[in-house]
């Protein structure tokens, strides 16, 4: 596998398109979107509901395929991989954070975080699952399901699963949209922190300008194609 | 290799943590009813078939016995040798007896030399009437009620032949097995004084036994050697087929038992349908979530293959305990129906129910795993829908096959097969129209109906399959219900009440006034049918080749001379099946056994020849009838038309129903002293055994049937609370707007309702049209519509589904808006 060196982009989309079937016609989501992404940066997509951040989001982690375009991840040409080729340059190096958290409902907290790590066989995973699990604060709930925990705490859960396996990139989808202000706002910062202590790469899809004002670029998807956001 | 070590235990652990906070549950408990069920019926079924066979074998004396009419050789008794068989040879003859002390009384006898006393199998059954002693040289035991007959006491003597014979005990004679032999009262001695009597000659008429007795394989192992050599003049009985009307009583039995037990398997395996659909949210959702996160498909698809196999296995060997926790609860049960009761190993029940749960899991939840593996990990930012492919359906039969084939016996499972896979399209097509009959419906209604019917059209995928599987459940209830319901009557009405117990044969024509006034003056008036013995030698001018002939019962009929009615009459209870059109009547007729006709390959106006003690004469086949052997009436093979310018010799025969022993006594003796020859025969005996082994066999097939009961119903409960989650969220809508307890409730229970009504006309009118086709093709019974049961399913269907809705809702009931919401959200 090419490794990216310090200075190439950890993520480089090149003119993506994404059409999908409707009617007997095609549905254009995606019209040329280009977008560079250094190690450790962060960057904010922000756009109207329907305007096709998930699905960017989707292309650029390799869960989707474009209809036309190029996308490199960690160095590697992925618009032509298979599912699992695509698989295996997520595995352990990136990381997702949803707005509905997507915790399992049958396992707690810790259980959840281990899942990751023992996916992959990873040594030492329950201590390492406690630390995450501290790290957001959350080492008393460590036995708690997901239906016994507040939305702002089932998010710190979802972010120390992201989290623990050390990802390079972290690909969070509105992580904050089911929360009030505060816990919202406190899920904001303990992102950031994640991010900055693990030095990892943060997409962000929000619909929250101050949220998105706090990443490196900032970035307007509108018509199906990525504009640098300019204030109005 | 260390590497996929580690991986089943990561799924051990990832199951293990579900299951702990209820994942999977419904699934293990469908699987252990799985396997409990076919370990305790398999178990059930083992040791019903060996108790009824010791029975049979008890009777019998032997496990198999070689009968012949020739001496059987000697090379028969080795092999039986080789197999590690015991043997004890005997031998049959009609004979008369005479006593001088304390009068001189002749007296007709079956007269029995054996080489070993004791029978192989069971134990005599010994008189209080005389002193009992071993059979030794010189001595004979007697029938009891020869005692009466030729009024015997301990002192008698009993010439036969040239000898005369101590009486050394009364011993009842195991009469099952050949009622014709058993016509006269038996004596029975030892083969080494037979020589002695000089009775047997040249003309006598003998029949030679071979009695056999070893393990259940090595006897299998030397029916098949015997079935290989197929020896002309040897008969093969064994305790499993001891007479044809006996054999088909067991083969009845015993395939009920099969349908039961793939009944409680069926059931258990729509339950792990409705199980796995439940679950699969959870399964895509998790799936998802792991390919996210770089899980590969392999690596994945072992990963839940591995919890699906932790699951089966736990599961099984859970049922697996429960199953010998309900034998041991049943044996006591068993024991006081079996007499005796023979307990079947327990390995081959338990091996079973561990496949069966095994297999059962995969065959019915294969296509949910596939949906599940499926899952794209796009779905973790939004909904995928997926289609799931036909091979997925293709490997789900082909398993669910494999399950039936070790359940059923092969040459059902075509059958079986065809009628699964009609129901299962006809089912989704019937579930299909009545929910569009209820969406058509639904604008007409109003208030709490209108939101029930909204809340059953609210997921109508979910609901047929719901639909499907209730009514398919109510459906093998209903159905095993008619069947076992037809299965009785048939066994009752084959032997009634006033089932003809006495035989009168060979009474000659001018003995037949006399005959007749003597049962007169017992008020008795039985009907003399005339017959002749014949041999059947062509069909249509062509010789009937015994050596050409395919089956063991061909050949002995060609071999034999058979009882011939010879009348114009056909008897009243005869039920013909085809008939030949009168102007196609040419000479004499004939109206042949279906079953005969069959085997010979008889039409209907083939001409038919017999040989009537030297003189031979051709028959028309007029009709052919179905006869009911078990009934004990008097039936024949063949009845042929009087010929009134060459009479063939006949003589009479009747049956009748005596209730008094001392009236069959008085006319035993009457009919010896004023019309010699002619015979009064006793066959209560017979009857009783048949009935014993009927009666037992009635028992295990209600015992099996009740166990099926209660694994249904707990399927049912799992079914209907496939859609609870959709129930709930329409509560907490209701809730939210103001609804009360009340109006709740009632909308909730009404849902329940009309699911309960849809699938109970599914499951009625099917279990109806299947337990006829059952009837005709397998249990060869005549079913009839029953609308009790017809109005039972409904009630079934409905007071099941009410309850399941009422015990299903309480909680919820009092459960506040957030605390639903909270619940859903878990």
């Amino acid at each position: 596998m090419p490794q990216e060196n310090s200075s190439s982009p950890i993520i480089d989309l090149q003119d993506i398109h994404y059409q999908v079937p409707n009617d007997g016609q095609k549905l254009s989501i995606l019209n040329g979107c280009t977008l560079s992404v250094q190690q450790q940066q962060s960057i904010a997509i922000v756009g109207r509901s329907g305007s096709g951040k998930s699905t960017l989001l989707s292309i650029m982690a390799g869960l989707e395929k474009p209809t036309s375009g190029s996308i490199r991840l960690l160095g590697e040409e992925i618009s032509r991989l298979s599912e699992d080729e695509c698989a295996r340059i997520r595995a352990r190096q990136v990381g997702f954070v949803f707005q509905n958290f997507q915790l399992l409902p049958s396992m707690n907290a810790l259980e959840n975080i281990l899942m990751p790590l023992e996916l992959f066989q990873i040594e030492f995973a329950r201590e390492k699952a406690l630390d995450a699990l501290d790290k957001v604060g959350l080492s008393n709930r460590a036995d708690h399901l997901p239906s016994q925990l507040s939305g702002g705490e089932q998010q710190r859960v979802a972010i120390a699963r992201a989290f623990v396996t050390t990802p390079k990139i972290l690909f969070a989808d509105e992580p904050t949209g089911n929360l009030d202000e505060t816990t919202a706002m406190q899920i904001q910062n303990l992102l950031f922190d994640l991010k900055e202590t693990h030095n990892t790469s943060l997409i962000l899809v929000t619909h929250d300008m101050n949220y998105a004002k706090s990443c490196d670029q900032l970035w307007h998807l509108q018509h199906g194609t990525l504009l640098p956001w300019q204030a109005e | 290799m260390k590497e996929r070590l580690l991986e089943s235990l990561t799924a051990w652990r990832w199951f293990i943590r579900s299951f702990r906070n209820g994942d999977w549950l419904w699934l293990f408990i469908a699987i252990t009813i799985a396997s409990a069920s076919v370990t305790t019926i398999t178990y059930l079924g083992d040791s019903i078939k060996h108790s009824m066979l010791q029975k049979a074998a008890n009777n019998l004396g032997a496990d198999l016995v070689l009968r012949s009419s020739r001496p059987i050789e000697q090379e028969w008794e080795n092999q039986a040798k080789v197999f590690d068989l015991q043997s004890n040879r005997s031998l049959n003859l009609v004979t008369m007896a005479l006593s001088e002390n304390p009068k001189e009384v002749f007296q007709l006898i079956n007269l029995k030399a054996v080489e070993k006393a004791q029978p192989l199998r069971g134990q005599i059954t010994q008189g209080d009437e005389l002193p009992f002693a071993t059979l030794h040289k010189g001595a004979v035991w007697i029938e009891p009620k020869l005692i009466d007959l030729m009024s015997l006491n301990e002192h008698s003597e009993l010439l036969l032949g040239e000898r005369h014979f101590s009486l050394t005990g009364s011993v009842q004679s195991s009469s099952l097995i050949n009622p014709m032999t058993q016509f006269a009262p038996q004596v029975t001695m030892l083969l080494e004084d037979l020589h002695e009597t000089r009775l047997i000659g040249p003309g006598s008429r003998v029949t030679y036994e071979l009695a056999l007795a070893g393990s259940q394989k090595n006897i299998e192992a030397f029916a098949a050697y015997f079935h290989d050599r197929d020896p002309s003049f040897i008969e093969l009985i064994s305790a499993k087929a001891p007479s044809e009307d006996l054999e088909k009583t067991l083969d009845r039995a015993w395939l009920f038992l099969d349908l039961a037990a793939l009944s409680a398997v069926f059931v258990a395996g729509l339950s792990i349908l409705i199980a796995s659909r439940f679950y699969l949210s959870h399964w895509r959702s998790s799936l998802a979530l792991l390919r996210a996160f770089g899980g590969e498909d392999r690596q994945l698809r072992r990963l839940f293959a591995w919890q699906f196999l932790w699951i089966g296995i736990s599961s099984s060997l859970l049922g697996l305990i429960l199953g010998v926790l309900l034998v041991q609860l049943i044996i006591p049960w068993l024991e006081s129906l079996f007499t005796p009761y023979v307990s079947a190993p327990l390995f081959s029940p338990l091996a079973l129910g561990f496949i069966s749960g095994i297999l059962v899991l995969w065959s019915f939840a294969w296509q949910a795993f596939q949906e599940a593996m499926g899952t794209s990990p796009l779905q973790v930012f939004k909904s995928v829908s997926q289609k799931t492919s036909v091979a997925h359906w293709f490997v789900s039969f082909i398993l669910i096959l494999v399950l039936i084939g070790m359940i059923v016996q092969l040459e059902f499972l075509l059958w079986v097969c065809l009628v699964g896979i009609a129901l299962s399209v006809t089912f989704y097509l019937c579930a299909t129209l009545l929910l569009s009959v209820l969406k058509k419906s639904h604008a007409q209604t109003r208030g709490w109906l209108r939101i029930s019917i909204a809340g059953i059209l609210k997921q109508p995928e979910l609901i047929k399959i719901q639909l499907i599987s209730i009514g398919l459940v109510l459906f093998v209830l209903m159905l095993m219900t008619f069947v076992r319901q037809d299965l009785l009557n048939a066994w009752q009405q084959s032997l009634p009440a006033k089932t003809p117990n006495t035989f009168i044969v060979n009474v000659q024509p001018y003995q037949l006034n006399t005959v007749t006034s003597l049962f007169a003056e017992q008020t008795l008036q039985p009907d003399f049918v005339p017959m002749a013995r014949g041999r059947l030698l062509q069909k249509n001018a062509k010789d009937l080749d015994p050596a050409t002939m395919a089956t063991q019962r061909a050949k002995r009929l060609l071999q034999r001379e058979a009882n011939i009615a010879v009348t114009g009459e056909l008897p009243p209870y005869t039920q013909i099946t085809r008939q030949l059109e009168k102007e196609k009547y040419q000479g004499l007729g004939v109206s042949v056994e279906e079953e005969i006709a069959q085997l010979f390959g008889i039409q209907i106006g083939d001409k038919l020849t017999f040989n009537f003690a030297g003189a031979t004469k051709t028959y028309q086949v007029r009709s052919l009838r179905k006869v009911n052997w078990q009934s004990f009436r008097l039936n024949f093979f063949f009845i042929v038309e009087p010929d009134p310018s060459s009479p063939l010799n006949i003589s009479y025969i009747s049956s009748l129903y005596i209730d008094n022993k001392q009236v069959t006594g008085t006319l035993t003796q009457q009919m010896a002293q004023q019309a010699s020859g002619a015979l009064l025969i006793d066959v209560e005996q017979i009857i009783q055994q048949i009935r014993q082994i009927m009666q037992q066999a009635a028992s295990g097939v209600s015992a099996l049937f009740l166990f099926t009961l209660i694994a249904s119903i707990a399927v049912l409960f799992s079914a209907t609370l496939a859609s609870q989650e959709a129930r709930i969220q329409t509560w907490l809508l209701l809730r939210t707007i103001g609804a009360t307890n009340r109006q709740i409730r009632l909308i909730g229970l009404t849902e329940f309702i009309l699911l309960g009504l849809l699938s109970g006309i599914l499951a009625a009118s099917f279990a109806q049209l299947v337990s006829f086709l059952v009837g005709y093709q397998l249990l060869e019974t005549t079913p009839q519509f029953s609308w009790p049961l017809w109005l039972g399913t409904f009630i079934l269907s409905i007071g099941i589904l009410f309850s399941v809705g009422w015990f299903s809702q309480k909680p919820y009931l009092k459960m506040s808006a957030n605390q639903l919401k909270r619940h859903l959200t878990s």
